[in-house]
């Protein structure tokens, strides 16, 4: 454990720079949302800014990228094919714990399966991690709810924690240990790390209502999903709020389901991208001929919390696929985030268990 | 390029080159297609490989030919999306990349010894015929071997060479019917299920693959059962938007399958109760 006053503490994502690509949270002038960005000049970074509106998921999983390039010459001319991506190092300062559970979902996912993601992988590789607790929750969070925060407790190379007028460094890592001693950092004493523990304690009293009424609830859903004991009329709902807009989707840290599509880049030559795609679109499941085996929306839907709470699913991230950050609460327009949902299934069941 | 890098990737298709195409209905043609490697696929009945067209994309076909001593292998495709459009309109030499095969078939081991009951709905005997063939060239490893095949018309009849010479087989019980017919059809009308009536088995020496479109399943799965077949002896193909093969990009999933990987051929104990399975 180490100390360093507050004013200095970008001299850590300055020292990463060296040999990393740095990103971080960034507020966006105009709109003033936060961006988790690739960030030129370390400055940019502001580790006090609220939960990114997109979580750093595009930085291992871009929206579109490229898994394959080829160029070709028809009829029985030889093809050229490549897999064409590169492995450039990372670093991401400041990534708040619910991202840094999102981002182990990933890696269970893509990396930890019968068969690994080597486009995944290309990118994931070389990452250098540092988490940023959140000692005052934000408006959606819901992490304690899920096991993913408030402040991360594995899986980091440095994990910070403002508790005052310096940051508590943790070292998760021997290369976060190694940058440590590098820039010569003061330790840390045990009072120090007490004060940590004070404020997330803190934090944790300080999460909306749904949070610390809920925490039972997500995992007692988990249950009512797994068994087929949600309602069908939850469903029902779910599915007539729906729009079908694909923005949870998107915007979830564990979400990875995507399309391949092959878009010409010359006369004779192509790249194969995969895109993001999303669970809630019709066209999802259909196939050639026009046959799709989701058709009605509310089938859709069910599948989506389905994939994030069942136990079944959770077999591949070993641990619930929902996070808790809030984010799919926060842009939903028909009002069917996680949060919600959760309540929706708890108010069928506490009302069919009081008859 | 940068050759010191040497990335793999599991989507990185091999270039193949279609050696035949058969015109097998106005809608369906079967390609031959080798390995320009001249590595042997490697497949068992009901796989499936991911085919890509160059310039167009890439789709899962399922493969219709027995695994074989050689590398090439055969495809039995319908024209009825962009991919399989463009694929109709190659020719013999033509190049384009196989990736697989993919996911599981069906369990030629535990098959073995055991009466076999084929049910082939339409264009669903593409897949069954792998099997069907692997059985024939193994006629002594299994019991009784009976095929039902149902198509929408006469014209739609697929493999009709096959179809004949299987009828004139002593050791095969083949039976067939279409739903519509015309003038010149001599043999049975109506659904595939109607040739369920001109048929006895033995339960629990039976085992039964059903591939057809998604309705069929439902009706065959009633005579099936009807027949007290134990559900783990009824096998089924489940046919998906498997993009990828390889359990990432999830269109496939039912549940908690991947029918990429878990699938696409299931016992129908393993899916009778998933939602949408069927």
């Amino acid at each position: 454990m180490y100390l360093i006053k507050k004013n200095d503490i970008l001299q850590i994502a300055k020292a990463l720079s060296t040999e990393y690509q740095v990103y971080g949270p960034v507020i966006e002038p105009g709109s003033g949302q936060t961006f988790f960005e690739k960030v030129e000049d370390v400055s940019e970074i502001n580790l006090s800014a609220p939960i990114p509106a997109a979580p750093p998921k595009h930085i291992v999983f871009p929206q579109a990228d490229r898994i394959l390039s080829y160029r070709y010459a028809g009829g029985n001319a030889p093809v050229e094919m490549k897999p064409d991506f590169k492995e450039t190092p990372k670093a991401l300062f400041g990534l708040r714990s619910c991202d840094l559970t999102g981002l182990q979902c990933l890696d269970r996912f893509f990396l930890g399966q019968e068969f690994v993601d080597e486009v995944y992988r290309s990118l994931r590789k070389k990452m250098f991690i540092v988490t940023n607790t959140c000692v005052v929750p934000f408006k959606y969070c819901f992490c304690v709810c899920t096991d993913s925060g408030p402040a991360a407790e594995e899986g980091y190379d440095l994990n910070l924690t403002d508790i005052g007028d310096n940051f508590l460094i943790e070292a998760g890592s021997a290369k976060g240990k190694a940058l440590c001693e590098k820039l010569q950092l003061a330790k840390a004493a045990d009072k120090d790390l007490a004060e940590k523990n004070r404020l997330v304690d803190k934090s944790i009293t300080l999460f909306e209502s749904f949070s610390t009424e809920s925490k039972a609830w997500v995992s007692r859903v988990m249950n009512r999903i797994t068994t087929g004991f949600a309602k069908e009329e939850v469903w029902e709902y779910v599915g007539d709020q729906c729009f079908e807009c694909g923005a949870c989707s998107f915007v979830c840290p564990s979400c990875s389901c995507f399309n391949v599509v092959d878009t010409a880049t010359g006369d004779c030559s192509c790249d194969r991208l995969r895109t993001w795609d999303s669970c809630s679109y019709e066209g999802y499941s259909r196939m050639a001929g026009g046959h799709n085996p989701r058709k009605p929306v509310e089938d859709r839907r069910n599948k989506r919390f389905f994939c994030k709470l069942s136990y079944s699913q959770s077999k591949k991230y070993l641990r619930p696929g929902c996070v808790g950050c809030g984010r799919c609460d926060w842009v939903c327009p028909g009002d069917i985030g996680m949060p919600n949902v959760v309540k929706y299934i708890r108010r069928e069941t506490t009302s069919r268990d009081q008859l | 390029m940068q050759p010191a890098e040497q990335l793999s990737s599991p989507y990185v298709p091999e270039k193949a080159t279609i050696k035949k195409i058969t015109q097998l209905t106005e809608t369906e043609k079967l390609f031959l297609l080798s390995i320009d490697s001249g590595r042997s696929l490697g497949h068992a009945p009901g796989q499936f490989v991911e085919v890509s067209l160059f310039g167009i994309g890439e789709g899962p076909i399922s493969i219709s030919s027995p695994p074989a001593r050689d590398n090439t292998f055969e495809l039995g495709v319908r024209a009825a999306g962009n991919l399989t459009r463009a694929l109709h309109g190659l020719k013999a030499g033509d190049a384009l990349g196989i990736r697989g095969p993919f996911g599981h078939g069906f369990p030629v081991e535990s098959l073995m010894g055991k009466d076999l009951l084929f049910v082939a709905g339409g264009i669903g005997l593409v897949p069954l015929r792998s099997l069907i063939k692997y059985s024939l060239e193994h006629r002594d490893a299994f019991g009784r071997i009976i095929i039902l095949f149902g198509a929408r018309s006469p014209q739609e009849r697929l493999f009709t060479d096959e179809l004949a010479a299987w009828s004139k087989r002593s050791d095969i019980e083949f039976l067939e019917t279409v739903d519509r017919s015309d003038d010149g059809w001599k043999g049975n009308v109506g659904v595939i299920t109607t040739l369920f009536k001109e048929i006895t088995i033995e339960p629990r020496k039976t085992a039964v693959m059903i591939v057809g479109p998604p309705v069929m399943y439902k009706y065959a799965l009633l005579e099936v059962k009807e027949r007290e077949v134990p559900k783990q002896n009824i096998w089924l193909s489940l046919e998906r938007r498997m993009k990828c093969g390889l359990g990432k990009c999830g269109h496939c999933q039912i549940n908690n399958y991947y029918v990429c990987q878990d699938g696409p051929v299931f016992a129908y104990s393993q899916i009778e109760e998933k939602e949408e399975a069927l």
